[in-house]
């Protein structure tokens, strides 16, 4: 029997002109965009492509030590997903000077958007009147009146028009990964396409769930329209309203202070405050262990000779000695001050993080109210365009500074021992230094960490179809 | 006639649950969209106490802009701390980007309110204008007692928007007046003059959007369709037509990403200062420094001049495209009108270069002398109309006629049996 409803609804569906017509643009709407990303993805990988070259010109002709963390910082390629989904972009944080303002005004149009807002809008349009519209035509007491169960006729149209929404939606990926597959650059494998089936998956719970909520409204409500506002109105709150607020809540309820400001403290610490506490250590230290040449000290500046000072020196080898000693000591001094300041700049900046990651963490949380939210945030993982993706491109940066560093100064020291006067700005031979090479998000990483959110999203179809069938069984088919 | 009408509408409507809800849903989106919006702008402002340079100092800021609560377009970016230097202009990251969910989300403030909800609640109350009294037979009957068609729909028009317009005002201006006593808040008279001109705009923006659910619903003969049409319409509108636009003239661009074109001044900065170290050594002298300077600045000139047109010219060529819907035009206009928009920023991003020109052998330490006070006021009000936003009004305003042109035909030619 329940087979019988799915079937019916299906058919209804399939026959609707509104239906047909409204598929058919979800499915070019989809093929379009993913068209259009490609493009967009192309240009990015030929700009890495190029930016990669810049830094190996940089290498080949300008390579010094002094400025080498400054041009040849590891490059995060574009994301393998990015002609679907556009995730964060890099455009819109307009990082540089001579960025385009317009991805700030506009964000780009990828499956995210198409799936969050245009479907799950279409989902609601399509079972909004699911029940109402059934008792209005005088359909639902006829059905009633046979051996057909409530629950038979709820279950059948929430999977018969979950399957009607999904329709387009796969049907228009099909047509934008065969469009992909003839463009020579992108090479998608096995794994791309366990990607691609998550992504239906995620996207059917997604959909079902609008299905879930109109069909929650219709069996609360006695007339079309009223089912029609109740539905709209609930869209709105949970795609256009929770999911937007929730980093400005979070910023609200979870107070920081500004990252300039952050950064002007640890400017403060490792420069003014580094040299007041280094000049009144010099002062101590000459009063209390130098007082004998601390005459000759004030002449001199940082422990350096003046030209006078470097005569009598030069006549005296018993002063001389004792400051050649001042000058270890004050150095010694210096590094460990400049140590221990560097240290708390670095303190204050992990402090910012973790802040600003519990931050993140409570707008997450309110996000996730909303299945938007956790749509958003379970696709942008998978396509490697979110913030899973993000952590993981700055961890493998910080590593390979960590690594790197040490196999730096030694080339750097190698060429030191063989030509002493050797500087950090003569050209340092580094073409066989190891270069930055990105590694993807492993699967399973992405799958684990998106389990929870779907999780979430299937209670959420639980809840509202619980809801609806709770409603379906006391409602007034008359 | 028409005054009848209205009134009719009005009243038929005022009472009904649609009103009651969309209104509470309107009511809703303007008290969050402040509250969200305020908290950031005193978060900026904060910061702006907090890090805005002293005078005479080559770092310089600008203070968010008061109307960045209603409409923030790019002013968290144009608020940002500016380093000028011998090789360029750099920027403060943006303190956005420390939580990452804020590029994910969509900006909550009055500009989305009107943009996304405003023409939704528009069309939820225009879609069953003609529809709606067919199917209640009244259609008919109003016809037959000898009511005029022009003056119904004009009247069918004008009664659907007010019953939007009035309580959306009513909230916009309760909204700008506490807004107006708020802390760190400047309630100018350009303040004002700009509130009730971005009012001026929205209630056009609805009239648009009426005129859309009228022509929708003069096409059709149910409401169920009428209502299918107007939301895919709006979604197309409002969502499709400008995010797609972004994305297509990205793809078609010809413009490098500023990511590229900042490593490219970068290197060519760190080619000069290597091969001055080279000829000079480590202490130099300072014929050198400013030999290096110039060649520097030359370099990152001709990169700056090759880069800036186009640039240009690909933010004209988007904004053509997503000026074909009315949301896309509406966002250009009121983000200038606001001050936070594309114009100000290209504007400010103009006077930040022709600063550095005019300081550059202090700044860059080929000369001794004192950098000029750093003194930026935004464009006014009739500079801003007459040089960006009035195109924009004009596409807004073209796109109502169009629509009430286009109902007006397929109301005279509805069959109301």
């Amino acid at each position: 029997m329940l087979r019988m409803i799915i079937q019916k609804e299906l058919v209804e569906k399939l026959l609707n002109a509104q239906f047909l017509v409204a598929s058919a643009i979800s499915v070019l709407l989809i093929i379009a965009t993913i068209v259009t990303l490609t493009g967009s993805y192309r240009d990015e990988v030929a700009d890495y492509n190029d930016r990669q070259l810049t830094q190996e010109d940089f290498i080949a002709h300008y390579g010094h030590l002094n400025r080498f963390g400054w041009m040849a910082q590891p490059l995060r390629p574009p994301p393998t997903y990015g002609f679907l989904v556009e995730g964060i972009d890099r455009e819109a944080k307009q990082e540089n000077f001579l960025s385009n303002p317009m991805p700030v005004l506009f964000s780009e149009i990828d499956l995210i958007v198409i799936v969050t807002t245009i479907l799950s809008l279409f989902g609601i349009l399509s079972s909004f009147n699911a029940i109402c519209g059934e008792r209005e035509a005088g359909m639902l007491r006829q059905m009633l009146s046979t051996n057909i169960s409530r629950s038979t006729i709820l279950f059948g149209k929430f999977i018969g028009g979950s399957i009607g929404l999904l329709l387009p939606f796969a049907i228009g990926i099909l047509g934008g990964l065969i469009f992909i597959s003839f463009d020579s650059k992108i090479q998608l494998g096995g794994l791309d396409f366990g990607v691609f089936s998550l992504i239906i998956l995620v996207s059917c719970i997604y959909l079902s769930f609008f299905y879930a909520l109109g069909l929650y409204f219709s069996s609360r409500s006695q007339s079309s329209g009223v089912a029609m506002l109740k539905s709209l109105f609930a869209w709105v709150v949970l795609v256009l309203l929770l999911p937007n607020i929730s980093p400005f809540l979070a910023a609200r309820l979870y107070h920081l202070p500004s990252k300039t400001k952050i950064d002007m403290e640890a400017w403060s610490i490792t420069s003014d405050e580094r040299d007041k506490i280094v000049a009144q250590r010099t002062n101590e230290m000459i009063r209390t262990k130098y007082a004998d040449i601390a005459a000759d000290l004030w002449k001199s500046s940082a422990g350096v000779a003046n030209v006078e000072l470097r005569q009598k020196l030069d006549r005296d080898p018993a002063l001389k000695a004792r400051f050649a000693q001042y000058q270890n000591n004050w150095m010694t001094m210096v590094n460990q001050v400049n140590e221990t300041q560097q240290a708390k700049s670095t303190l204050l900046y992990k402090d910012f993080e973790v802040r600003s990651h519990y931050q993140e963490k409570i707008a997450a949380t309110v996000a996730s109210i909303s299945p938007y939210g956790n749509y958003v945030f379970i696709v942008s993982d998978l396509t490697e365009t979110g913030i899973q993706a993000d952590n993981h491109w700055q961890s493998q940066r910080e590593n390979y500074f960590t690594s790197m560093n040490p196999i730096l100064m030694s080339i750097y020291n190698d060429a030191v021992k063989k030509n002493p006067r050797f500087s950090v700005n003569d050209f340092l031979d580094l073409r066989g230094f190891p270069r930055f090479t990105y590694q993807p998000v492993p699967l399973w990483d992405k799958v684990d960490s998106s389990l929870p959110q779907v999780g979430v999203l299937v209670f959420f179809n639980i809840l509202f179809l619980a809801g609806a069938w709770m409603s379906f069984m006391k409602y007034d088919v008359r | 006639m028409i005054w009848t009408i209205i009134k009719k509408e009005i009243l038929e409507n005022l009472t009904t649950y649609r009103f009651a809800i969309l209104i509470i849903l309107l009511f809703l989106m303007v008290a969050v969209s402040i509250f969200v919006s305020y908290g950031d702008y005193e978060g900026r402002i904060e910061n702006f106490n907090a890090n805005h340079p002293e005078p005479h100092s080559s770092n310089v800021m600008i203070r968010p802009t008061s109307l960045s609560i209603f409409v923030k377009g790019v002013d968290a970016h144009m608020g940002r701390l500016y380093y000028l230097k011998y090789s360029g202009i750099e920027v403060q990251g943006a303190d956005e980007a420390v939580n990452r969910l804020f590029a994910l989300f969509i900006e909550p403030d009055m500009l989305f309110v009107v943009r996304v909800m405003l023409s939704l609640i528009a069309l939820l109350f225009s879609f069953d204008a003609i529809t709606g009294e067919k199917e209640n037979g009244t259609l008919k009957l109003s016809l037959v007692a000898g009511t005029n068609r022009m003056g119904m729909l004009l009247g069918k028009f004008l009664g659907r928007g007010m019953l939007v317009l009035v309580p959306f005002s009513i909230f916009y201006l309760v909204a700008a007046l506490v807004v107006s006593l708020l802390p760190d808040v400047q309630a100018t008279t350009d303040f004002w003059l700009r509130i009730m001109f971005l009012l001026l705009i929205s209630i056009l923006y609805v009239f648009v959007f009426s005129a859309v659910g009228l022509f929708l619903s003069g096409l059709v003969h149910r409401s169920s369709v009428a209502l299918g049409l107007s939301l895919g319409v709006w979604a197309f509108l409002v969502f499709v037509v400008p995010q797609m636009g972004i994305a297509l003239a990205r793809a078609v661009a010809e413009v490098p990403p500023s990511e590229r074109v900042d490593m490219q001044n970068r290197l060519a900065t760190i080619r000069g200062i290597y091969e001055r170290i080279q000829r000079e050594g480590d202490s130099g002298t300072p014929e050198g420094w400013k030999k290096m300077v110039e060649e520097t600045k030359d370099a990152n000139s001709q990169i700056l001049e090759s880069y800036g047109p186009k640039l240009n010219d690909h933010i004209q060529f988007t904004k053509n495209i997503i000026r074909f819907s009315p949301a896309g035009a509406l966002t250009f206009l009121v983000t200038d009108v606001a001050g936070s928009g594309a114009y100000e920023e290209v504007r400010l991003k103009d006077y930040l270069t022709g600063f550095l020109q005019r300081n550059f052998d202090v700044i860059a330490q080929i000369q001794k002398g004192v950098i000029e006070d750093f003194r930026y006021n935004r464009a006014g009000l009739g500079e801003v109309v007459a040089q960006s936003a009035f195109v924009d009004l004009v596409s807004v305003m073209i796109s109502g006629i169009l629509f009430l042109a286009l109902s007006i035909v397929v109301f005279l030619r509805y069959d109301p049996r």
